[in-house]
Parts: structure tokens; C-alpha cells; sequence
């Protein structure tokens, strides 16, 4: 083809609708033809504008919440679980033992350094100021300490329960990663949980699912808007968090705050 | 703190490639309409166009790097791989036999009172908007139909040809000078934009 031919086809090319034979002879042509290029490149500008055109729809807001999910879990599944295991791992000592409330403190900490080894961001923010990931490493440890101190020289069994009987749970949103973190410790070891958690605004959701580890542990995140907090979490064994028959159910008295929430059976300690 | 609303679109694509998912978040609350309509404008039905628009968002935060803001604006590659994914969607569902007549009318919808009332967060992309609304009603609705079943139905020129029952040539000649009279439009109004 010449360039001749080729002006002919080329907005039909730039809107796609070349059949193709015409296609490949087009192309072939625009490799080695910079004036046709250029003419290809306003006619690709033009055919673009077109989408602008169309009549603007609201996308259903359950899409943005599915694309989060989907997200999340992309970002679960990229983190190296070989990562979190290890650092896990370093702990166990310190968890054998201490009870479940304090296996989920240290568990907090596990989630921080998750958040560090994602390398995404240099620190959590809080939305005011910027609390450190150190810092907020620090305060988990604290808190391991003071129930270490509580706890004395009890030989408290960190075995698995048969059932759920202590449970504790750690929540915290990371507005920079638009997630709220929900660890749980004092489960049944291998069974399957699901998170629930409900929003100002988009009332209650499932917040995917849970698998307690040997240790009876487990967590997830989901996503947590700025504008529409967090309200209430916990966790299902029906499958179904719509069914209101949440096994634990907690109620955060500050859905604005970003600072851990340490969560004890049915209360919020 | 970063004030994620007033930073570009491209400071946001770099974000993403830092995994920043408040900088996905923006992108996500400025496009999402947009992505969603374009995917409903090709798909015409509304599930299709909820999983496309979700792929899509999905696809760029797994890649960012596919943008390359040398070669053009942000908006204008998410809208074109918005439309090419939603018209691959078409091709492989082989759905395009049923959208040849049928959506005839259809592609002769045009924007109308039951649209958000500001649409568009960028005020040069509405104004961008309306100029290419504007362009669109300067053609021949012939025109105007030839280009809109290429651009959002996917279809080729023979395609066209056999779905209006006209001849390949006055379809390719429609297309050319419709595609002709609104590079015009465009380039005297970003030329008066200019001289402003």
C-alpha cells in the first residue's frame, strides 16, 4: 500500500474497523511511514474522544467494594506467605506461654511488619498525624507485656480449643491502605471462619474468609473507606454474615480512630 | 499528610506502582462512572459492564506500567482500553451478530436528564466532553451511525455495510468524512482555546 491508500483506511483503522487483510497491509505500512504515523496517532486521539460521548452512568456502588476485595486479596496473595510464617515463627516462643489475648497482641505486630515488608508505604497513617510502624509495634509489644506481667508464671496452654471459649481479636483501619485488619486468636484450629463487618454506610458485608491456623489464629482485611467507617466486626460460622448470627460481634466506639482496638470476648476491652 | 484529590492523575499511576491503594482509590472514585459507561455503551448490559469496569480497574493496578504518560494523557488510555476490552469482550462471546441491527438505535443514544448531574470531576475533561457531544451533532446522522457502530459495537466497515444494507463504499466514504469533519471541529476549538 501507499500512503495514498493508506489515508484512506486510517480512520477506519484508528476506529477499528479495518477487516484483517486491510489491517496487516495498514500496519505493515505505518512502520515504516512517519507522516502516516502521525496522521494514525491524531486519528487514535480522535477515536478516543469518542468514549467521552457517552451518556454517564453511576457505576453501582457494590462495584467499587468488589473491586477492593478483589484488590485486597491480590495484595494478600502477593505478600509471601513465607514472609509473614517467619516472622510469625520468631514469636511462637514468646506466645507458648501466653493465652489466646495475647497470641492475637502479638499477632498485631505481625501485621506490621507485614505492612513493612509490602513496602508500600513507610509508615500507618492515622489520619491526624502518622503513627510509625515502629510505634505501633512498640505499643502491640507493650501490650504483650503488660499481659505477660498479668498472666505471671502461669503455664497458661496455648493448645487449640475444641472450641471457641477465649477469644480475642485485634482491629485496625490503615486509611493509606484504605483496609481494616481484623486478627483473631482463640479459634478452632483448621476451621473455617467468615469476617463480617458493618459500615456507616454500606451496612453489613462479608469480609472474606478465615481458616484458623495450629495456633487457633486467623485473620483478614478488608476494605474501609474514609468516608464510610467501620462500625461493628466480627466474624460468622453460618457462611452467611447477612443472617445476623454473628458467633462474636463487636461494636467500635470510635470508628474514626486508627489506633488498634483490642476486642475480647463480645466487648471491646 | 498527601492530599490525594488534588494530585494528577499521572502522580497517581506512579503511586499505584508504589502499590499505593489510596492513589488507586482516587482513580477509582474519579474514573469509575466513566469506565462503567463506556463498558455499558459497548456491552449494552449492565452485569457485563460491572465485571468489565472491574477487570479493567483490576488490570491497572496489577500493571501501572502499561501507561506511558509520553504517549498521551491518562484519561485518554484508560478510555481506549476501556473500549478495546469491552469490544474484545463483545467478539469473544460472539455477540456481535445480535448487536448488528439491533443496536442501530441504540448507538443513537445520546446523553439525556437521567445522567449525574456533574459527571465529570475535571472541568477540562467536561469541557473536553462537550466539545466532542457538540462535534457529534455537527454530523450526518449517517455519519454519526457508521462511526459510532465501529467505535462502540466493534464492527467492520463490511460489518456496517451488511447491517444498514448499504454499499462497502458509501459506508467507508461516511466514515472518512465524518472522522474528517470532526478532526476539524476539534482542532478550531482547541485553536480557539488557544487564542483565549
Amino acid at each position: 500500500m501507499d500512503c495514498k491508500q493508506v489515508e484512506e483506511l486510517i480512520d477506519a483503522h484508528a476506529l477499528g474497523a479495518l477487516d484483517e487483510a486491510e489491517r496487516s497491509q495498514v500496519e505493515a505500512h505505518l512502520v515504516d511511514c512517519g507522516d502516516c504515523r502521525v496522521q494514525f496517532e491524531e486519528a487514535t486521539k480522535l477515536a478516543a474522544q469518542l468514549a467521552l460521548s457517552v451518556p454517564i452512568r453511576q457505576a453501582p456502588g457494590d462495584l467499587f467494594h468488589r473491586t477492593m476485595a478483589d484488590i485486597h486479596r491480590d495484595i494478600a496473595e502477593s505478600q509471601g506467605s513465607e514472609k509473614k510464617v517467619s516472622w510469625l515463627a520468631a514469636w511462637m516462643p514468646r506466645l507458648a506461654p501466653a493465652s489466646a489475648a495475647a497470641a492475637a497482641v502479638v499477632a498485631i505486630a505481625a501485621l506490621g511488619l507485614t505492612i513493612n515488608l509490602d513496602s508500600r508505604v513507610d509508615d500507618i497513617d492515622d489520619g491526624n498525624g502518622n503513627v510509625q510502624q515502629q510505634q505501633l509495634v512498640n505499643l502491640a509489644l507493650a501490650a504483650e507485656d503488660r499481659q505477660q506481667a498479668e498472666l505471671g508464671a502461669q503455664d497458661v496452654s496455648a493448645a487449640p480449643a475444641a472450641t471457641e471459649t477465649e477469644i480475642s481479636a485485634l482491629y485496625i483501619w490503615t486509611p493509606k491502605h484504605a483496609a481494616g485488619w481484623l486478627i483473631v486468636a482463640g479459634l478452632v484450629s483448621g476451621k473455617t471462619y467468615l469476617a463480617c463487618y458493618e459500615t456507616q454506610r454500606s451496612g453489613v458485608r462479608d469480609g472474606g474468609q478465615m481458616v484458623a491456623s495450629s495456633m487457633g489464629q486467623a485473620q483478614t482485611a478488608f476494605p474501609i473507606l474514609h468516608d464510610d467507617p467501620l462500625v461493628a466486626v466480627g466474624f460468622t460460622t453460618n457462611g452467611d454474615c447477612q443472617e445476623g448470627d454473628w458467633l462474636r460481634h463487636w461494636e467500635l466506639d470510635d470508628p474514626e480512630s486508627c489506633l488498634p482496638v483490642r476486642l475480647t470476648d463480645g466487648l471491646i476491652a | 499528610m498527601l492530599d490525594y484529590q488534588t494530585v494528577s492523575d499521572d502522580e497517581l499511576m506512579v503511586g499505584l506502582q508504589r502499590r499505593d491503594i489510596a492513589a488507586f482509590e482516587v482513580l477509582y472514585k474519579r474514573y469509575g462512572d466513566l469506565v462503567f459507561s463506556t463498558c455499558l455503551r459497548v456491552l449494552s448490559d449492565a452485569g457485563l459492564a460491572e465485571d468489565m469496569a472491574q477487570e479493567i480497574f483490576i488490570r491497572i493496578w496489577r500493571r501501572p506500567e502499561a501507561f506511558d504518560p509520553q504517549r498521551g494523557k491518562f484519561v485518554t488510555w484508560l478510555l481506549s482500553v476501556s473500549r478495546n476490552r469491552a469490544v474484545d469482550e463483545i467478539r469473544s462471546r460472539g455477540r456481535r451478530r445480535k448487536h448488528e441491527l439491533g443496536n442501530v438505535v441504540d448507538v443513537e443514544e445520546r446523553p439525556s436528564g437521567k445522567e449525574r448531574e456533574d459527571p465529570l470531576f475535571n472541568a477540562q475533561l467536561a469541557d473536553e466532553r462537550r466539545a466532542i457531544l457538540s462535534a457529534l451533532e455537527t454530523l450526518p446522522a449517517e455519519q454519526r451511525v457508521a462511526i459510532e457502530l465501529a467505535y462502540f459495537k466493534g464492527l467492520t466497515q463490511q460489518e456496517i455495510a451488511t447491517a444498514l444494507k448499504q454499499p462497502l463504499g458509501t459506508v467507508k466514504t461516511r466514515i472518512r468524512l465524518g472522522m474528517q469533519k470532526l478532526k476539524t471541529f476539534m482542532q478550531a476549538r482547541e485553536g480557539q482555546a488557544r487564542g483565549r
